[in-house]
């Protein structure tokens, strides 16, 4: 190895080669499923506040707001949320790592590198199933990391792409 | 190579046996005394009776039907009642063969042997309960894994003070304190109280038993501590064949640990709050085969000088010493972001007491300090560098810990940037090694935690 590390302490930042960030989208069909389940809190919450706002004898405005309030967090959680999240997800699959960017208010970049992978899992649930898409769960020994919500058949190709690479072994096999 | 399934040593089944008495123990001590209280000792033997032959019954059953197969691909192996699990862990996949020895396995002179695979924890692991010690030689030297003992390049072992100073340094050791603290303030409160009105309330039935008997409290934890570490840690020995690192430790279950050294991905130095001043630390190993469990097994180094660990370190695990050139750390500017969290934390706290005892207001002001410093702290204590092909993040949260790690063998990488970072140009590092372990630099430059992370990330997948 040369360049700007060489084998002494470096402390500097080091010189990198510029490479892309990731670029794959989840399916469109992934804000259609975080919207219906975040209804699974956000219709409770709605009724809990017309009850509330029914059966307490505070002053009008007050029981106005309450009521205003439930509206705003449920439209934030159920319908713009799940929109921002999907316009910041991003994931890339490449031959040597699994490059993810996510997160509406804080954003985080993941790299998995393809030979710590120990097994790939594609998960559905009742609801995905019936928009046909998949989580794709990534098992390392340190944990796992998924892609939430792709197409079914997207998940299916990494699913089998994934196991293939990761077959590979490392060059002297200690994962 | 096609051998036939081999059992267990058939003394295995008093192994088993006991193994399932621990389970029924509370069962049959509630039947026996049933049984004395109803009709007299005889048919409580009885009952006694039915239950150990239940338990050697059950043990015969459990070694008939445990059988393991050995061969140069790896070890299987087959057990279970009615219905038998098979395990398989191929030979290129064993992480590590372990050898442990509990009192019951001393007297009738067996080891056990567990097999250990990546990940998974319990469930990648193989255990053959009752082994003759050369059966168990012979096993591990068809493995790959051999687990006699040659001559050492390296050796390190635990002296009596050491096993001391470390029970009296153990994080348990902590719960001292405030025992201690709670018999002083009790303690005053008598003096005052002498001082004052009341002549006197060290009279019996006043506040001396009690500080009595946190005393008493404070010795028993003492000695639970010393004990603790005596278990855990009695005999311990670290030593290192060649490419091999062999732990071996406890009193009363002796166990043997033996990793390749190619496959501890990084070591861990925890400083802490009790040991830091002392200039002491303790060392854990992070391989990807130790998922659940408990700190003892990974540990490498129960009690250290920092002086020392240097020249430790480097005769045991060459490579993974920690770096003699200084680390760099985040930006001034990063210091309240370290500061700030801790310091409302602090306040919070204090509030909350205040709220519940308003004579309690003070402690907002020291809580607050107490954060503040604590902050300041964190923000001293960290650091990284990348030294060729290692990497070393150090960081506090109770205690300070140091991760020096091969890049090479990261499991994931992570950089994260809230929206106050961005602002800032500050963003937050994440690594993790071995079976999870992370270790966070936070608030450094953003522009130096992407080098870092595209550095580390070629590292990782093999770009030179």
């Amino acid at each position: 190895m040369t360049g700007a590390l060489g084998d002494t302490a470096c402390r500097s930042a080091p010189e990198l080669a510029p490479r892309a960030e990731p670029s794959g989208l989840l399916s469109g069909r992934a804000r259609t499923q975080w919207t219906l389940d975040a209804l699974s809190w956000a219709l409770p919450l709605l009724i809990a506040a017309l009850v509330a706002s029914r059966a307490w004898d505070g002053p009008g405005w007050a029981r106005a707001l309450i009521v205003a309030a439930a509206i705003a967090i449920a439209t934030g959680g159920a319908i713009a949320g799940p929109q921002l999240r999907w316009r910041r997800w991003r994931y890339d699959v490449r031959d040597e790592e699994v490059d993810l960017r996510h997160g509406m208010v804080t954003v985080v970049r993941t790299v998995v590198p393809m030979a710590r992978i120990q097994h790939v899992e594609v998960r559905r649930t009742f609801l995905s199933q019936t928009l046909s898409t998949a989580t794709l769960v990534l098992h390392t020994a340190a944990g796992a990391v998924e892609i939430p919500a792709l197409d079914e058949h997207v998940a299916a190709a990494l699913r089998d792409r994934i196991a293939e690479l990761a077959r590979t072994p490392d060059a002297d096999d200690d994962r | 190579m096609d051998e036939p399934a081999r059992r267990l040593h058939p003394a295995g089944v008093v192994l088993e046996a006991a193994g399932s008495i621990g389970g029924l123990v509370v069962p049959i001590v509630a039947v026996v005394l049933l049984g004395a209280s109803g009709g007299g000792l005889a048919r409580s033997l009885v009952y006694g009776l039915v239950a150990l032959a239940g338990a050697v019954v059950l043990g015969i059953a459990r070694w008939a039907t445990t059988t393991f197969h050995v061969s140069p691909d790896g070890i299987a192996l087959r057990a279970g009642i009615l219905s038998p699990d098979e395990r398989l862990v191929p030979r290129a996949r064993i992480q590590g063969v372990d050898v442990v020895q509990g009192p019951l396995h001393r007297l009738l002179g067996l080891v056990e042997l567990r097999v250990q695979a990546a990940g998974g924890g319990k469930s990648a692991e193989i255990v053959l309960r009752a082994l003759d010690p050369r059966q168990a030689r012979e096993l591990g030297a068809l493995l790959g894994h051999p687990v006699h003992e040659a001559e050492p390049d390296a050796r390190w072992r635990m002296g009596a003070g050491d096993l001391l100073v470390a029970a009296l340094t153990a994080p348990q050791a902590g719960i001292l304190l405030p025992l201690l603290a709670g018999a002083g303030a009790l303690a005053q409160e008598t003096v005052r109280d002498g001082g004052g009105r009341k002549v006197l309330d060290l009279a019996p039935g006043g506040l001396g038993p009690l500080a009595l008997l946190i005393a008493g409290l404070a010795l028993a934890a003492l000695l639970l501590s010393i004990g603790a570490a005596l278990v855990a840690f009695g005999g311990f020995e670290a030593r290192r064949e060649g490419g091999l690192l062999r732990i071996r430790r406890g009193l009363l279950q002796r166990s043997s640990v033996t990793v390749p050294l190619a496959r501890v991905h990084a070591v861990r130095i925890v400083e802490s709050p009790l040991r830091q001043p002392l200039g002491l630390a303790a060392v854990r190993i992070e391989t990807v085969a130790q998922g659940e469990e408990p700190a003892a097994a990974r540990t490498l180094l129960p009690l250290v000088r920092r002086a020392d660990l240097t020249h430790v370190l480097g005769s045991l695990v060459p490579g993974l010493e920690p770096p003699a050139a200084p680390l760099a750390g985040p930006p001034p500017r990063a210091r309240r972001r370290y500061t700030l969290a801790p310091a409302l934390a602090g306040a919070a706290l204090g509030g909350a007491a205040t709220l519940v005892a308003s004579a309690a207001w003070p402690a907002i002001a020291l809580l607050t300090l107490g954060g503040v410093a604590y902050g300041l702290r964190a923000y001293a204590d960290a650091g990284w560098l990348l030294d060729g092909t290692h990497v070393t993040i150090r960081s506090r949260r109770v205690g300070r810990a140091t991760l020096v790690a091969r890049a090479r063998r990261l499991q994931a990488e992570s950089l994260t940037r809230t929206p106050l970072q961005a602002r800032a140009g500050l963003a937050t590092l994440e690594i993790a090694v071995g079976a999870g372990r992370r270790a966070r630099l936070r608030h450094v430059e953003a522009d130096v935690a992407a080098g870092l992370f595209a550095r580390l990330r070629d590292l990782a997948i093999g770009v030179r």
